[in-house]
């Protein structure tokens, strides 16, 4: 029962947010000087025809009536017409998705996957040569940029060791190894600051874990330093960690828009960047409460897995 | 037969500047079934003698030194494999703060298999939940299948603290050690699990080795007490003797502190 | 002044502060150095010397129009570290105040803020930087505006928490007992306590805006040209990677050296003893 209360609550508070980030989204576009219609048909258009226009777009009824109406589309998935390629926005980004999800994905995914057996082997010889080595190392690659990061890739496996082709991207529904091989490199500089700065937390939140008595219990049946990390400290370890990958995947689609600039890559990144310098803004709507949609679903995801790992929560 | 014996047992800390010593030349021996109260107050050093005999120092601040002969192995000398054979399986501990010993996120009834599941290979799952629901029963929990599956933050301090003598005495062991396992709870609990260490000791023959800085606590459960100050031992013998005409200054001095219970 | 020097010094012994300090002033020296002096006018362009390799006259080399590379990296410099600072002083006053009012006073304002507050929160900074520059245009200024506009949340966030936490403390009680007003407890009060808190989260904010800002750039959507910035020569260099590898490299290094500097000072303040 309170689960469920707990469940509708959370329900609640998402649709509440995109609520708010949509009116934002919707009254900070009409905030701008400037009349639709008028850029549409030019300075020399009779006044009779901007009226018409205007009101086939609906520019003559009151802002909230508006607001609502673009809501409602929204909903059914009808984000309006670009202003300036004329083609309806759902079918300009639909195509898109899937190579930015992939691109955040795979940076998501190495993050966590290299982060935890480096933070592991860390604590292991926390002090001792590699701890120290891997702690500067990972100081340093926290401080460059995903974007410059990508350059470097570009020079070094691209055109110095020619492991891909710089600027030959595949799409994925031509030739999908080769789409995920291309993408792999934009994936892992999106991936490197925050997997260094996930080791950084995840070594000292399982450092902090080691010191607890549960862990000397656990020592006292007969566990080895081993199975007393794998079997009892890791997972206590993992649950602050957890919630900050799942805030990280939102920094990963701002990552990854940016990468898309470096590889050539044609994603979501590419249109949102085109139409903000159009200034087109339904699709710049559209991008933004598509991404909205995913932090908070990502918000959500997270909740749920921290109440898997950690009981205590549950209550 | 003697199970445990300890022979000039000394231990330093050598993270400091100078090597400090918090235990010295301490001797005793246990028998097989024996409950032997070990007293003294916070510092004297009685927890690190009973973390030395489990094999629990922290190596890297502490060095230990003498002999702790257990099973006719020098658990001081052993290679840490042998050591942890031991651990968990012939010799058990129980710890003072059951709040924070468990494992928070991992059911109870894992807890309780886990000594089962490193040394009893042999054993299948259902053997081993069957033996585990029975230690629960046997340290007087109700509905053992609840809190098999429960949590720790689920059961107060009292259930904690028979959830951890339920684990340690799993895989039936020889030697338990119970560091101060009453210090965190009420008293009507207290005296619970006293008599409960107590049944276990007659049913199961479990060796007790009982520390506690309680005199009143120790003169219930033992008969055999050693009192501990400032890392050596001062005074040794039967309960009785020592609690009746103590030789020494300071053991005097504890034995008058014990407040008189009168209804 | 040396002696103050000095006694931080021995204050925070440890090497990332040392290492923080040293490059986080070398690079204060090149912005500040950058406002009137450059080796190079910046934006001398010089036909024979495209693409140049670095040398003994040109320590960077030279960019595809024949500009010194140093010259344009220290304005680089300057304008990112400039745009950075106002960026946080706008993101970080204005939180403040915001996340001060919030927790000081909570209630239903409080909730309904703050609710606004962690939409924008789990939000990308530099992805609200956008949507803020399709609105109002890219620039130097405007870049300004948009980062420090997307940076408040992160700041209030902070700030309230701590307000709240010290709000319920007794020594406040005691204050209002002697009769001050909310503003002085706010300000004169709570305030000085949380310093060490708002110093860490300004500096980690600091490190954040020379990324953002290098990546706005980067995309074309921040500094404007003829102004050098750091982001958006990198832009430029990419598409000379392979003659000229030092122009992007000596680019990037010079933003991963600003960050650097900023995160290993922060940590080492926080790792005093």
């Amino acid at each position: 029962m309170s689960l469920l209360k707990a469940v509708i609550k959370k329900l609640g508070i998402i649709l509440l947010t995109l609520l708010l980030v949509s009116f934002a989204v919707y009254a900070a576009f009409e905030l701008i000087p400037g009349d639709p219609a008028l850029s549409k048909l030019g300075t020399d258009a009779t006044p009779e025809a901007l009226a018409a226009l205007r009101h086939e777009m609906g520019l003559d009824k009151p802002f909230i009536f508006r607001y609502f109406s673009w809501l409602l589309s929204c909903l059914k998935g009808d984000f309006g017409i670009s202003l300036s390629y004329g083609r309806t926005v759902s079918s300009m980004i639909i195509s898109r998705i899937p190579v930015t999800v992939f691109l955040t994905l795979f940076s998501t995914l190495i993050t966590v996957v290299v982060s935890i057996p480096v933070a592991v082997l860390m604590t292991k010889y926390a002090g001792r040569f590699f701890d120290r080595f891997t702690y500067v190392v990972n100081q340093l690659v926290m401080s460059v940029p995903s974007f410059f990061a990508g350059i470097l890739f570009t020079w070094f496996f691209g055109m110095i060791l020619k492991l891909f082709k710089p600027g030959g991207y595949v799409s994925y529904d031509k030739d999908l190894p080769g789409f995920l091989f291309y993408i792999l490199f934009p994936s892992i500089a999106v991936a490197l600051p925050k997997c260094a700065m996930s080791v950084k937390l995840l070594r000292s939140s399982i450092l902090e874990e080691a010191d607890k008595d549960y862990v000397r219990t656990a020592y006292s049946r007969g566990n080895s330093t081993m199975q007393v990390m794998y079997r009892h400290v890791l997972k206590n370890a993992l649950i602050p960690l957890v919630t900050f990958w799942s805030m990280s995947v939102a920094d990963m689609i701002a990552g990854a828009i940016v990468i898309e600039q470096v590889f050539n890559i044609p994603g979501l990144g590419r249109i949102l960047l085109s139409s903000i310098q159009n200034r087109d803004y339904p699709v710049v709507e559209a991008v933004i409460m598509l991404i909205a949609l995913v932090v908070v679903v990502m918000n959500l995801l997270s909740d749920i897995l921290c109440k898997k790992i950690d009981p205590r929560l549950k209550s | 037969m003697k199970i445990l014996s300890v022979k000039d047992l000394t231990i330093e800390f050598h993270d400091h500047k100078l090597p400090e010593r918090a235990v010295e030349k301490v001797s005793f021996d246990m028998d097989e079934g024996e409950v032997l109260g070990l007293v003294g107050e916070s510092g004297s050093g009685k927890s690190l003698t009973a973390m030395a005999i489990a094999g629990l120092l922290p190596r890297k601040r502490l060095n230990a030194f003498g002999e702790i002969i257990f099973e006719g192995k020098d658990m001081l000398k052993i290679p840490r494999s042998e050591l942890r054979e031991l651990q968990g399986d012939e010799l058990s501990v129980i710890f003072q703060e059951p709040m924070t010993a468990l494992n928070p996120t991992m059911r109870i009834g894992k807890q309780v298999e886990e000594p089962l599941f490193i040394h009893h290979k042999e054993l299948s799952d259902a053997e081993r939940k069957a033996k585990a629901l029975d230690w629960l029963e046997k340290v007087e929990l109700h509905d053992p299948e609840r809190v098999y599956h429960s949590y720790p933050h689920e059961l107060s301090g009292g259930m904690r603290q028979r959830v951890m003598i339920a684990s340690a005495m799993v895989s039936d062991p020889k030697l338990l050690i119970a560091d101060e396992p009453t210090t965190a709870l009420d008293v009507t609990v207290q005296a619970q699990i006293i008599k409960l260490l107590l049944r276990l000791n007659l049913k199961q023959k479990v060796a007790i080795l009982f520390i506690s800085h309680d005199l009143s606590l120790v003169k219930q459960i033992s008969e055999n007490v050693i009192v501990m100050q400032n890392g050596s031992i001062v005074e040794k013998g039967k309960t009785k003797d020592v609690f009746d005409s103590p030789v020494e200054e300071y053991t005097k001095k504890l034995v008058a502190a014990i407040p008189e219970v009168r209804f | 002044m040396i002696k103050t020097v000095k006694k931080l010094f021995e204050k925070y012994k440890g090497f990332n502060f040392c290492a923080g300090l040293i490059i986080t002033a070398v690079i204060f020296l090149i912005a500040v150095t950058g406002i009137f002096y450059t080796p190079y006018p910046s934006t001398a362009m010089n036909a024979a010397l495209k693409n140049a390799a670095p040398g003994a006259a040109h320590i960077f080399g030279c960019d595809n129009y024949g500009r010194d590379i140093f010259s344009r990296v220290m304005e680089g410099i300057k304008n990112t570290f400039f745009i950075s600072f106002f960026t946080v002083l706008l993101g970080s006053v204005a939180g403040m105040i915001l996340g001060a009012v919030c927790g000081y006073y909570g209630g239903k304002l409080d909730n309904i803020l703050m609710r606004l507050n962690d939409a924008l929160f789990a939000f990308p900074s530099i992805l609200l930087a956008m949507v803020i520059i399709a609105l109002v245009g890219p620039g130097a200024f405007n870049v300004v505006l948009a980062l420090g506009i997307a940076f408040i949340p992160s700041f209030a966030r902070i700030v309230r928490a701590e307000f709240k936490k010290q709000a319920s403390l007794d020594y406040i009680a005691g204050a209002k007992l002697m009769g001050a007003g909310d503003i002085r407890i706010m300000f004169v009060h709570i305030l000085p306590n949380i310093l060490p808190v708002l110093i860490s989260s300004v500096m980690i904010g600091f490190n954040n805006a020379v990324l953002a800002e290098a990546g706005l750039s980067f995309l074309g959507i921040g500094v404007q040209p003829p102004e050098a910035s750091l982001g958006r020569m990198l832009s430029e260099a990419q598409a000379f990677l392979f003659t000229a590898p030092w122009y992007a490299v000596f680019t990037g290094l010079s933003i991963a050296l600003m960050v650097l500097g900023f995160a290993l000072l922060s940590e080492g303040i926080s790792e005093k003893k």
